[in-house]
């Protein structure tokens, strides 16, 4: 039950869409799957005036996975089930797999996936649960509830498919008022985000569309902490792409989610090993490293050590396995 | 005897399956509104005013309640009424409902309740039962036991139990955690309620106990019993978190009133949680001594339970936790201290194998542990300890069928243990436990002793159709299937012919309803004698017709015919024609009572029933010492229900006790900061997910009992409690780690490995003849 | 608008706001779609969306315009009973019953997809929740279809 009453608009271009979302700027705002934003309705996070679907713009379902292409309206249920994408980008049909559970795979998109409101223990909460402790950073009061002292929200970005799709060099098509552009997926979720504001667009900025390198050739993984099963969200997501050529690594990029308010690639410690290959030591001391510089906080529901350490744990785990397929190849 | 015995699936299924099953929150009347409580976001807190003006005129709204309305306490137990429908001048736990609104459609009340206004004044919030037990500032119930916060305080001693420990060979001490967990039966609680214009009011309301909230409805609106109708619909799974007669109920009855509309009321999940009754969150320290034989001597235990802001149950949960754990051994000296504390959390209550899953996994544990320290294998420890069959235990509980020698002996050969235990790869273990559970409570709540626990009654008419009128719940464990099963074996008719009316207070005969797994053998006791006199009279009409001796037919397959000469035969509708003739429709009925048990001393009817299930259990589970998650591998559930009335429904009670037990052991859990719930979500309150199950073997073992309707004995919440120790002890088989604080989430456990790496290593314990003696 | 619900074209007006789940049960008075949690993790409101399984309180109403919906009381036929309902039911997949009707349409939507393992049953209904049978006999159930329309 939504008690709060909107108008639902259902523009069939983009432009179209774009342009409500000016026109309702500040009441407006995008929907896709719903599997996100209904939530967010019930638990009033939010009560936009105006919710704009996205479903009829034909556009956005555009799915041609020979192309790298994805139209970010595609489900994450076609992402599971079709076989180029499982033989291409592995990492990506994995992560849609172990997104919550089928039938919200069957509703949730691409696009919303990648745009998942970052998730707090404070935070998704009926409005009734949040009032009882006074608000948040993130509903707009002054104060964070899991880091007093901090100015910055912690809330945690889970979303499933970011991962993988950064450690295969993955573009977003973003088209805002001011026309279209393409950007390094990377350049979503800027640090100098944080869980309340963790994206680069705009309230009037569409994700069009994910597009891949074509002719990528790697191995790819996916591998998700969650306390149980289907349907809890990540809690430490780990994805990792490479290829092993004669010099040694040809390609080597890895990237973790589930611990902080945005995905991150960590190029900067992948890219020296192009050329060479790390020894099983040196994947342990880069699994270190990589731990060493992210910073979970308890605002989910298992220990912080543990995520850090199932961090190190799956890189160590998932970065031999890759090696020894890529070798094999 | 077809039907008895069988796996006959449940005789309300293909509704269920179709969808048109009706529960409560389906129920749609004529002019209905819709009703909304408005709960405290405070813990404890002094209500300094309630304006309710703004939302009063909010359009849609025809009704708006508060607390000073109807302030007559209730509650499940009548020794402690200490709930109100809305909260009378203060809040003592956050959820609790203060105002209510009824109004033409949910989204009105919903947008009325948040124009609500309460102003508090707050008080000093109890989270701690520890701090409970000890004097306090602000007492949360005048009730409470002198200058604290216990609700119950109770001493008892059995035997010499001094000279026990003094002159033990062994003691071991266990000292459990254990996070509250709750029922969340898929179905939220709903409620539907018609104050009619002929001054009769009437409830539909997933109910586990239609009589109690029939007579809390009376007693605390002010109608007389006779003018309140409680109507049990289809309910969508209880497991003791519908017991209770609850304030939503009551709050529809009086909006109903006042708006003079129907009201219903369906809880949202969130308000679920906060309703809760669930499982105390407890400690507890068990200690046990036995000589060098290993043989017990005595057992101590004490537990201290979290008893949320309400008494609920909770009386008896005190005593459960302690006196369950008189079996399945035999213990020649027992004492026992247990306190109930009142806290600022939603009420806890009775959850599925109430009271004693939290004792049950310390002594089990414990057993795993002295096993240990004599050098012996578990199971062997267990067999030199089971209470006999036809036995009293010292505080007076009569023990008469028992086959747990022989559950064990069922689990130990399929599971292959002696060739698992402590020879698996580190990592891999397997565990043993046991356990036992009353069928039925031999003392009832209400109504005693005035009444039988239970009466069933049947009507047939021209058609032959066998109307079956009961006040036991079914509330999916399939007790209408098992009633079904039992008349239509008696009349020797199909289950077809056979139709289980739904609890309707106005027809239903007083019974008190689904809890303490008493409604197999009492209702089931009833039924048969309600059976077994509507024969006589179609026995009497075949007499008549045939001329042969009344007593010498039997009836099987729609006749009635004598073994003898099985061409005398009168057809089962002739017979019902017959004897119709100068009385109409046909009526019979039939009742049971307990036996009169138990010592004369205060509390001496706690844990007295007429009979016990019997439980030993093994499992099997693989530790991913990498990640801390413990793979439940295999449960071999080796259950002495007597004889299994529908062996297809115990399974599934057996498995669906697995499936609650193990979610209590590995990730269940109200989670608490303070007095505040952080996870009132299925989300975040994590049950056992489908992939998660284990396999499951049930081994149905048990002679027929005694007393017990075709010999059957409980099956719903006996096989719970072994299950949780059973893998604990196969966790300390796997890596030789024991876990006392539950819930076990893989992070806990991942600590707790690393700081035994740390330590010395992560080794498998040694097996028993490997000990230097 | 105008959307088919169990093969019967219906015309409706729902407000903006209305989720599937309510137009289904208030509106159309179809009370055999469940709902059990406000957060898409039961699964009890699980209908079918154009042959795909869709949690109906995680759905506008104006979504499945044009639509094709099946609900529970879509799911038997003019012959009765599924074969999975019968199986269900025969294998004791349900006590309460509250989960069955989502449960009947999660596994449905798998079996529309052709033949799955064991693994891939409880992959499919791994979001809908069942607090009474502890899985195994719904699973057994599902495997039971499998056999009869696929062979072992």
């Amino acid at each position: 039950m939504i008690a709060d009453g909107f108008s639902l608009h259902q523009p069939t271009t983009t432009t179209e869409a774009i342009a409500l979302a000016e026109r309702f700027r500040g009441e407006a705002r995008f929907f896709a799957g719903g599997t996100d934003v209904l939530p967010g309705l019930f638990q009033r996070r939010e009560a936009p005036k105006h919710l704009i679907a996205l479903e009829r713009i034909g556009e956005l379902s555009e799915f041609a996975p020979d192309r790298g292409h994805i139209g970010s309206m595609v489900h994450l249920a076609a992402l599971e089930r079709d076989a180029q994408v499982r033989a291409r980008f592995t990492a990506v049909a994995e992560a849609a797999r172990r997104a919550a559970s089928p039938a919200l795979r069957a509703s949730g998109t691409v696009g919303g996936n990648l745009l998942l409101d970052p998730r707090c223990l404070f935070y998704d909460q009926t409005a009734f649960w949040r009032d009882s402790v006074g608000g948040c950073l993130k509903t707009g009061a002054d104060v964070c509830r899991v880091v007093p002292s901090s100015s910055r929200c912690y809330a945690v970005y889970c979303g499933d498919l970011a991962p993988a799709f950064l450690v295969l060099g993955a573009s977003v098509v973003v088209e805002g008022p001011t026309g279209r552009r393409t950007i390094p997926l990377e350049d979503l979720y800027p640090a100098s985000g944080d869980g309340k504001s963790p994206f680069s667009t705009g309230r009037s900025d569409i994700v069009v569309a994910v597009e891949l390198p074509s002719g990528l050739k790697v191995h790819s993984s996916y591998a998700k902490l969650r306390p149980r099963g289907a349907p809890d969200f990540s809690e430490a997501s780990v994805a990792v792409a490479l290829a092993v050529g004669k010099q040694g690594l040809e390609y080597f990029r890895v990237a973790v989610g589930g611990v902080e308010p945005r995905p991150r690639l960590f190029d900067e410690l992948t890219q020296p090993w192009i050329g060479r290959t790390p020894t099983a030591e040196q994947v342990h001391e880069l699994a270190a490293e990589i731990v060493r510089r992210v910073r979970p906080v308890a605002n989910t529901s298992l220990f912080t050590d543990y995520r850090k350490h199932v961090v190190a744990h799956f890189l160590r785990r998932d970065i031999h396995a890759l090696l020894e397929a890529s070798a094999a190849h | 005897m077809t039907k008895v015995g069988n796996r006959i699936p449940l005789v309300d299924a293909p509704l269920k399956v179709a969808g048109t099953a009706t529960y409560a929150g389906d129920i749609a009347r004529s002019g209905m509104l819709a009703g909304k409580i408005v709960r405290s976001p405070e813990a404890h807190a002094r209500i300094l005013s309630i304006d309710v003006w703004e939302a009063a005129s909010e359009p849609g709204v025809a009704a708006i309640l508060t607390g000073d309305r109807y302030p007559v306490p209730f509650g499940v137990l009548p020794i402690t009424h200490d709930e109100t429908m809305l909260a009378v001048r203060k809040v003592r736990y956050r959820g609790e409902g203060v105002v209510a609104i009824a109004a033409t459609s949910i989204e009105a009340a919903e947008r009325a309740a948040r124009k609500v206004r309460v102003e508090y004044e707050r008080l000093p919030e109890y989270d701690d039962p520890e701090v409970s037990a000890g004097p306090v500032t602000e007492k949360i119930h005048e009730r409470a036991v002198g200058n604290t916060n216990l609700q119950k305080e109770v001493q008892q001693s059995f035997g010499p139990v001094d000279e026990a420990f003094r002159d033990a060979a062994h003691i071991v001490t266990v000292r459990g955690r254990f996070a509250g967990v709750t029922h969340a039966a898929l179905e939220p609680h709903a409620v539907v309620a018609d104050f009619a214009s002929d001054g009769r009011l009437t409830v539909w309301s997933s109910t586990q106990v239609p009589h109690y909230l029939h007579l809390a409805l009376s007693e605390v609106l002010g109608i007389p019993e006779h003018r309140v109708r409680v109507v049990k619909p289809t309910v969508g799974g209880g497991f003791g978190g519908k017991g209770d007669p609850f304030p939503h109920e009551l709050v529809a009855a009086a909006l109903s009133i006042e708006a003079q509309r129907p009201v219903r009321i369906v809880l949202g999940r969130e308000e679920v949680f906060y309703l809760n009754h669930g499982r105390h969150p407890t400690r507890n320290t068990v200690r046990i001594a036995a000589d060098a034989e290993g043989q017990l001597r005595g057992l101590d235990v004490d537990a201290l339970i979290d008893g949320g802001a309400a008494s609920s149950f909770g009386t008896v949960t005190t005593y459960y936790n302690g006196v369950l754990s008189v079996g399945p051994y035999h213990i020649p000296a027992f004492r026992y201290r247990g306190r109930r504390a009142y806290t600022n959390k939603p009420p806890s209550g009775a959850m599925r194998a109430h009271g004693s899953v939290n004792t049950r996994y310390s002594i089990e544990v414990g057993m795993d542990m002295l096993a240990e320290e004599l050098h012996v294998d578990p199971t062997e420890l267990r067999l030199r300890n089971f209470l006999p069959p036809d036995t009293t235990t010292l505080n007076g509980f009569r023990i008469t069928s028992n086959s747990v020698a022989r559950c064990l002996g069922a689990a130990r050969a399929r599971s292959e243990w002696t060739s698992k235990f402590r020879a698996l790869p580190l990592g891999e273990g397997i565990g043993v436990a046991c356990g036992f559970f009353i069928s039925g409570s031999n003392s009832p709540i209400h109504f005693t002793p005035k009444f039988p626990q239970s009466t069933v009654h049947l009507k047939i008419d021209v058609d032959g159709g066998v109307t079956v009128h009961s006040g036991a719940a079914d509330i999916g464990q399939g007790s209408d299937t098992v009633l079904a099963q039992i008349v239509a074996d008696v009349l020797g008719v199909g289950i077809d012919r056979v139709r289980v009316a739904a609890v309707d207070t106005d027809t239903a005969p007083v019974d008190l309803g689904s809890y303490s797994s008493r409604v197999t053998f009492m209702m089931g006791n009833a039924a048969r004698r309600a059976a077994e006199a509507m024969l006589a009279q179609l026995r009497n009409a075949a007499a008549q017709i045939t001329g042969q001796p009344a007593e010498k037919f039997v009836a099987a397959e729609d006749r009635l015919s004598l073994p003898d000469h099985p061409e005398v035969a009168v057809a089962y509708l002739d017979a019902v024609h017959a004897a119709m003739e100068h009385t109409g429709a046909l009526q019979s009925s039939g009742s049971y009572e307990s036996p009169r048990i138990g010592g004369d001393f205060k509390g001496a009817r706690a844990g007295t029933s007429p009979s016990y299930s019997f439980a030993a259990y093994v499992a099997q589970v693989k530790v991913d010492t990498d990640l801390g998650r413990i793979r439940v591998k295999n449960v071999w559930a080796a259950f002495d229900c007597g004889r299994p009335i529908n062996p297809l429904l115990v399974e599934g009670q057996i498995e669906g006790s697995i499936h609650m037990g193990l979610g209590q052991l590995l990730g269940e859990e109200m989670h608490y900061r303070g007095t505040r719930l952080m996870n009132p979500s299925l989300l975040e309150y994590r049950t056992i997910s489908p992939e998660d199950m284990p396999e499951v073997e049930c081994l149905l073992v048990g002679d027929a009992d005694p007393e017990g309707p075709f010999g059957a004995k409980e099956a719903g919440e006996g096989p719970l409690p072994p299950v949780l120790p059973a893998v604990a002890n196969a966790v300390y088989d796997a890596i030789g780690i024991r876990f006392l604080d539950l819930p076990l989430t893989p992070d806990k456990v991942w600590r707790a490995i690393e700081a035994r790496r740390k330590e010395g290593g992560l080794v498998k314990p040694p097996r028993p003849e490997d000990h230097d003696r | 608008m105008k959307l088919r619900v169990n093969g019967l074209e219906y015309e409706v007006h729902p407000p903006p706001e209305r989720l599937l789940v309510d137009l289904l049960r208030e509106d159309l008075h179809l009370t055999g779609t469940k709902r059990g949690c406000e957060d898409g993790s039961c699964g009890a409101c699980t209908v079918l969306v154009d042959r795909e399984p869709r949690h109906a309180c995680l759905t506008l109403a104006h979504m499945v315009e044009g639509r094709d919906v099946t609900t529970i009381e879509g799911a038997s036929s003019s012959f009765g009973l599924s074969s999975l309902q019968r199986a269900l039911i025969e294998n004791g997949g349900l006590q309460c019953g509250f989960c069955a009707p989502g449960m009947v349409l999660a596994v449905e939507a798998c079996l529309l997809r052709g033949k799955p393992t064991r693994e891939e049953i409880r992959e499919a209904i791994a979001g809908n929740y069942c607090r009474c049978t502890g899985y195994a006999k719904i699973v057994d159930a599902a495997e039971k279809v499998v056999r009869e329309r696929w062979g072992p």
